[in-house]
């Protein structure tokens, strides 16, 4: 107990001093592990994880995903995208932030990173938007809250991982993701609309009539299609999510040949692109386990239980607490860090809990429920101050615009997403309706 | 992108490296694509023929241990591994070579603990004669490919200390 | 003491509650509290890892199956794998540690660790949602998972393309249709929830085949522990640890085959044609692997007799 409470407070401290937290976990595990058992057995783990963890099937979708998000990305699939939701909501007060909110979720559709969504929208809205003269503040809060979708409707990389360290069905995670992430949506362009009701300046009027080019249709037919190739896949039964992946990939490979006009050249610097943060997320999946397999030998997540146990409040009180916490965590860390620092401490209590005997009497409801929860509180991570990776993926694309006007452009998608995390945790409904 | 020299230090002869790795990361990048087209293949080679590729499983487990670990030593040298940036690091002075240092002895360190422990499990796996199930792929040529990749990190890191950071 | 047991099962399951968890709570009582069993809540690695996991010290006690290990470790541990075994889990478990034991010198394929315990589970059956085998031939072309060595090697003779995967994964690959059936226990159509995705269900006297499973202690703890407590632990451990092991198999067979009646699977007896097709080839495995045991100094094939006749009193 108190050694890997001490090992907590050292990965802390290491990954403040700017140790990257794959390696700060698995020193820390290595060596709390080597602590209470001995240094020969804590070594034999740290080989034997990093093979199985590198062998192992599952994962296997992680790369095949981000290289289908990479490959659309190139096609140009994101200007059609925005040019239909534009033409829809053209009428509206904000039109065009409703627009890249919209847009932002129809390409969440078929790319499983919010960075990449963020990244890639920030190219296609920012300039349409600067255009007629929208505030920046507003232009850029819509791009950096509109990304964070990618990571809930599915595909998305996160709840993959989730998944995999709690051994939740991926495929129940994703359709669990779908509605909160079209709730998402709506949200997103209701706080444009109260934005731009409080302050008119924010979108100046004026009807922008842009009729639809035939390749806009063309972008859009795709992208929807390969959304309805991938749900109908798993979901009617004729391939597994990562048979699904590796078709996305194939056919946005198609796609991005023929619409974007990808090089053989251009293939390869796609891919670089797609297995440099594989191997990342890899390093810090291979960190998590060895990390997770020394705080479970010293007992610490027993330990919160029995905690937890002792308080004698209900599952809710404890649900709620948590999210504080993540939420005071989501300010200073990384999205991946953050789920695969606390998840396995958490998650055996999370089981553990009695939610009574509602929609969330399973394990496996509790875990994908919690999963959709924790996922939601990951999303406001991305845009909450002072480390918001969505803001500093902008900041990069668009240095012009300052750190604090970013987040101030942020600050009503950030109460929008507040509200929807405790909807989601008062309605465990609306993530389980489509799974269970 | 531009690289910068750190800690006064030349940079001649880290160019061979730099190959090195970037040549792995392109093998990755092709057995990822054999990937894709393996496992698309497979499904319409059920729904088609009847008749699933045999071994398309294993292969697929493989061949994710590939594209990892050959994209590793690319992603370590080119400081792609996630960091919380609460601390800010000082474009130069001591402050900034003891937390580059700290933060590569960890990284150097551990990959070369890895390579060192995924080779004695290469042993392992050789004297034993473990192979997969059903394309009897011996598996210590894989865990020897991983090891390697490993130490090849651990490499990395150390000479991506003498490069700037990416930005 | 306190030991370290790594189990890999989810603790819902038979095996992790009724035989893992008793087991580990009786050994704390034999010993008056000397030793304990602490079961820690998560796996240090994936079920194939867990023989060595306990043979290179990283957790104290493990169990697993034989047959994850793709090696020749345990070449005699086989035995228990063979098809007409035997019908009750109970029985045919107390006869493979028995046999393994005595006959052919268990302990010593299992180096590095303190054999506590071996067993089986149910009869191997043979699920699949294409058709009713009334022949051998019925078998030709059907892609089935299978968990590998023995019965993988059959099903290859029979005409079957066998397909690999971890047992969580097939409820998805039965629904997809990435493969046609699987072989299983009764137990296990229920466990996996297979019975929308199996519409026949072959029974074969003595199972077609089985899996053979082990509990097992690194040998330096093992060592560490007093002549009195380690008398104690063996009291609960080995033939005790088998009846305990088969009977909960048997239960939860029992469990699954009322669950599988209020189903649409059908549930059948194996034609006499197609136990005899099996029977050729199960004799040619069989005759080969007594081979390689009589080169490693051992009756294979005495034992085999042997084992049948225990397990089928
Ligand atoms: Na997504
Ligand atoms: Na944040």
């Amino acid at each position: 107990m108190t050694v890997s409470l001490l090992g907590i407070l050292i990965l802390f401290v290491l990954v403040f001093l700017r140790v990257p937290v794959a390696f700060a976990m698995i020193g820390v595990g290595t060596v709390g592990f080597a602590l209470l058992r001995s240094w020969k057995a804590s070594f034999t783990l740290l080989g034997n994880t990093t093979f199985d963890t590198a062998l192992s099937f599952t994962l296997s979708v992680i790369p095949l995903f981000i290289l289908m998000g990479n490959l659309l990305t190139v096609s140009g699939v994101s200007h059609s995208l925005f040019a239909a939701s534009h033409r829809l909501l053209r009428r509206l007060p904000g039109g065009l932030a409703m627009a890249t909110v919209v847009a932002c979720g129809g390409f969440s559709a078929v790319c499983g990173s919010s960075l990449a969504t963020a990244a890639t929208m920030s190219k296609v809205a920012m300039p349409s938007m600067r255009k007629v003269g929208y505030a920046d503040s507003l232009a850029t809060g819509a791009i950096a809250a509109g990304g964070t979708l990618g990571i809930l409707i599915p595909p998305s990389v996160i709840l993959i991982i989730y998944g995999i360290i709690t051994e939740t069905d991926i495929a129940k995670l994703f359709l669990a993701g779908l509605l909160p992430g079209l709730l998402g949506v709506i949200m997103y362009i209701g706080a444009v609309y109260v934005a731009v009701k409080v302050k008119p300046s924010l979108a100046p009027d004026g009807l922008q009539d842009h009729p639809l080019t035939k390749k806009d249709i063309w972008g859009v037919t795709t992208v929807v299609g390969l959304f309805a190739i991938i749900m109908i896949g798993i979901y009617g039964g004729f391939f597994t999510p990562s048979e699904a992946a590796a078709i996305g990939a194939l056919l946005s490979l198609v796609i991005a040949r023929v619409m974007g006009g990808l090089t053989l050249k251009g293939l390869m610097q796609v891919g670089l692109e797609t297995v440099r943060p594989a191997a990342m997320i890899f390093a810090i999946v291979i960190g998590a386990e060895v990390f997770s397999n020394f705080i479970s030998f010293a007992g610490l997540p027993d330990a919160i239980l029995a905690f937890v146990q002792t308080l004698d409040v209900s599952a809710f009180v404890v649900i709620f607490a948590l999210v504080l916490i993540y939420i005071v965590l989501g300010a200073v860390l990384e999205s991946l860090s953050m789920i695969l620092l606390t998840v396995p401490i958490f998650f055996p209590m999370i089981l553990a809990l009695d939610f009574g005997t509602g929609l969330l009497a399973s394990p496996e409801a509790v875990a994908i429920w919690f999963g959709i929860v924790v996922v939601v509180v990951t999303e406001i991570s991305l845009i909450s101050p002072p480390i918001g990776l969505n803001v500093f993926v902008l900041r990069t694309i668009l240095p012009d615009v300052s750190l604090k006007t970013m987040f101030a452009g942020i600050f009503p998608f950030w109460v929008a997403d507040i509200l929807r995390l405790f909807v989601l945790i008062a309605f465990p409904a609306i993530s389980l309706a489509l799974v269970l | 992108m531009e690289p910068q020299n750190d800690l006064n230090h030349p940079r001649q002869g880290l160019g061979l490296w730099q190959g090195l790795f970037r040549a792995m990361a392109y093998g990755s990048v092709i057995v990822m694509l054999g990937m894709t087209l393996l496992t698309s293949v497979d499904v319409i080679a059920r729904y088609i023929f009847n008749r699933p590729i045999s071994g398309a499983f294993e292969l697929t487990e493989i061949g994710l241990a590939l594209v990892v670990f050959l994209a590793m030593p690319l992603t370590t040298y080119s400081k792609e591994h996630v960091e919380v940036d609460l601390l800010s690091i000082p474009s130069s002075g001591t402050r900034r070579i003891l937390l580059r240092l700290l933060a590569v002895v960890c990284v150097a360190g551990i990959f070369g603990f890895m390579a060192w422990e995924v080779w004695e499990h290469t042993e392992k796996l050789l004297k034993r004669g473990t192979v997969t199930n059903s394309l009897s792929i011996p598996l210590y040529l894989v865990a020897g490919v991983v090891a390697l990749a490993c130490a090849m990190s651990a490499v990395a890191a150390i000479i991506g200390l003498f490069k700037g950071d990416t930005e | 003491e306190e030991l370290v047991l790594s189990s890999w099962l989810p603790p819902q399951h038979p095996i992790a509650q009724g035989v893992i968890q008793p087991w580990a709570t009786s050994v704390e009582q034999v010993t008056e509290g000397r030793v304990t069993v602490r079961i820690l809540p998560k796996p240090l690695g994936p079920p194939p890892a867990h023989f060595d996991l306990a043979a290179d010290g990283v957790a104290d006690i493990t169990y697993g199956l034989h047959s994850f290990t793709r090696d020749d470790r345990f070449l005699r541990s086989r035995i228990g794998q063979f098809s007409f075994l035997g019908d009750s889990a109970e029985t045919t478990s107390v006869a493979y540690w028995n046999v393994y034991s005595d006959q052919l010198d268990a302990q010593a394929e299992h180096e590095g660790v303190k054999l506590l315990g071996l067993f089986v589970h149910g009869p191997g059956m043979f699920h699949n949602n294409q058709r009713k085998i009334e022949s051998a031939d019925d078998f030709a072309g059907l892609k089935i998972r299978t968990p590998g060595g023995y019965i993988a090697d059959l099903a290859t003779d029979l005409g079957i393309t066998t397909q690999f995967m971890g047992p969580g994964q097939v409820f998805e690959k039965l629904s997809t249709g990435v493969i046609d059936g699987v072989t299983f226990t009764m137990e296990a159509l229920k466990a996996f929830k297979l019975t929308d995705h199996v519409t026949h269900a072959m029974h074969i006297p003595g199972g077609m085949y089985n899996t053979s499973w082990f509990l097992v202690m690194n040998e330096d703890r093992w060592e560490d522990i007093s002549e009195e407590d380690k008398a104690a632990i063996e009291s609960v451990s080995g033939a005790a640890f088998a009846t305990l092991a088969g009977t909960v198999w048997d239960a939860a067979d029992s469990a699954g085959a009322e669950f599988v009646t209020g189903t649409n699977v059908e549930v059948y007896d194996a034609p006499q044609e197609v136990l005899d097709a099996i029977k050729g080839f199960a004799d040619k495995h069989e005759a080969a692997w007594a081979d390689a045991v009589s080169a490693t100094g051992f009756d294979g094939a005495a034992a085999l007799t042997e084992l049948r006749k225990q397990a089928n009193p």
